[in-house]
């Protein structure tokens, strides 16, 4: 009986992918057609990935309200970057900048820093201007602006998450070599792109 | 195996396959003509908006946030701009609003209902009222250019008083930390989608 389920079930997901989708002609992979396009951009970036799961992982790793006041604000800051970049602001050696936010977040979860409270959410906000600033120069003029903007924030909202759950591991002996390891992990990318900013 | 066995094997993924098949693949986020008449063109209107759906709900999570006075002026005041106003644009006809003047409830509404700052009714009031005229008029003006008229307004409001106070009441409920914190979180991400909105709508317009 449950092997008919499992087998009826396959059968339904095998005939979901034969079937026919629409065809789009200006559904560019790259382009600003909506919400997927919009997720997938903070997501397709290793600096950007390896940054925001940094924050989440440090968040999770300072605990209470760090770990709830990163997810609440960062959106709004990254935003606000992406509108420096969206509307051609100028913000020389925002690159070197990305890279550093790697390298120091990273070093902030394998040091187990724990600065006040202000001094961490002013240095990651800061960069979480440069990585919004980043993103907004790179958006193309779309023709859905809105669910672009919804895509991206959701995008950026998950690695947070992920970033956070992974921290969560924090409570226990083993988690907190885990992620102070993932912390070096995250350095360790972010110097690889600092060196290629700068040289 | 059976013919009998292999057709009952099939009849799921075949159901699915027709299902999927006859499933509509466009989507009109304007000027819906649902077929049912005005009322539930007014209704899918707003449904299918999503510039008009965020900062209602980042109006109903800050105003469930607050307290049940603010819920209440919330679900009272919000409709009543939004009708009102919806009569003078299906008045006045089809209005083109840039992408900017359509970011800033989206980032006021948002904002507050992220920072949860208390605020005195009157305020959740009149933001209420200022969210239902602007909304308002721009879906009433969008009913008099398919010729919904005051019918397709009456058929936004209400699923918009469903709406505001479906979010107050679950808002209110959220009594648990973690329950708030996310709610907080959906009126940041409205907020960040608002500054990005407005970039977007600067860079268009060419402003910068």
């Amino acid at each position: 009986m449950r092997a008919s389920i499992v087998r009826n079930i396959g059968l339904a997901f095998v005939a979901l992918l034969l079937t026919a989708g629409v065809a789009e002609a200006h559904a560019g992979a790259s382009g600003a057609s909506g919400f997927f396009a919009g997720f997938l951009h903070p997501i397709m970036g290793p600096d950007h990935v390896a940054a925001m799961m940094a924050v989440g992982l440090w968040g999770a790793q300072l605990g209470r309200p760090a770990i709830w006041l990163l997810p609440i604000t960062f959106p709004v800051v990254m935003a606000f970057g992406g509108l420096l970049g969206l509307v051609g602001a100028p913000m020389p050696g925002f690159e070197i900048g990305i890279a550093l936010s790697g390298v120091l977040l990273g070093a902030a979860v394998l040091t187990e820093a724990r600065p006040p409270l202000f001094a961490a959410a002013i240095l990651v906000g800061i960069f979480a201007i440069f990585h919004g600033y980043a993103h907004g120069a790179e958006l193309p003029v779309g023709e859905n602006a809105l669910f672009f903007s919804m895509g991206f924030v959701a995008g950026t909202g998950l690695l947070h998450g992920i970033g956070i759950v992974i921290g969560l591991l924090y409570q226990w002996r083993w988690g907190k070599v885990a992620v102070r390891a993932a912390g070096g992990a995250v350095g360790v990318v972010g110097a690889v792109f600092l060196w290629n900013a700068i040289a | 195996m059976t013919a009998g066995a292999i057709c009952r094997i099939l009849l799921l993924p075949a159901i699915v396959a027709m299902g999927v098949a006859v499933a509509p693949a466009d989507a009109n986020a304007h000027l819906m003509t649902t077929g049912l008449g005005p009322f539930y063109d007014g209704a899918a209107h707003f449904l299918m908006s999503p510039e008009a759906i965020l900062p209602v709900a980042a109006l109903g999570i800050f105003a469930g946030l607050q307290g049940l006075s603010h819920a209440r002026a919330a679900v009272v005041m919000l409709p009543i701009g939004w009708i009102l106003f919806g009569f003078a644009g299906v008045l006045t006809g089809p209005l083109d609003i840039s992408p900017i003047y359509e970011s800033v409830p989206l980032i006021l509404l948002g904002g507050l209902a992220a920072a949860n700052l208390r605020s005195p009714t009157w305020l959740t009031a009149v933001l209420a009222i200022l969210l239902g005229m602007l909304e308002g008029y721009i879906f009433g003006s969008a009913a008099s250019a398919i010729r919904d008229g005051m019918v397709g307004v009456v058929g936004t409001v209400s699923v918009v008083f469903i709406t505001i106070a479906l979010v107050t009441a679950a808002v209110m409920n959220a009594t648990r930390g973690w329950s708030r914190i996310a709610v907080r979180v959906v009126g940041s991400w409205t907020a960040a989608t608002g500054i990005l909105l407005l970039g977007w709508g600067l860079r268009s317009n060419g402003s910068l």
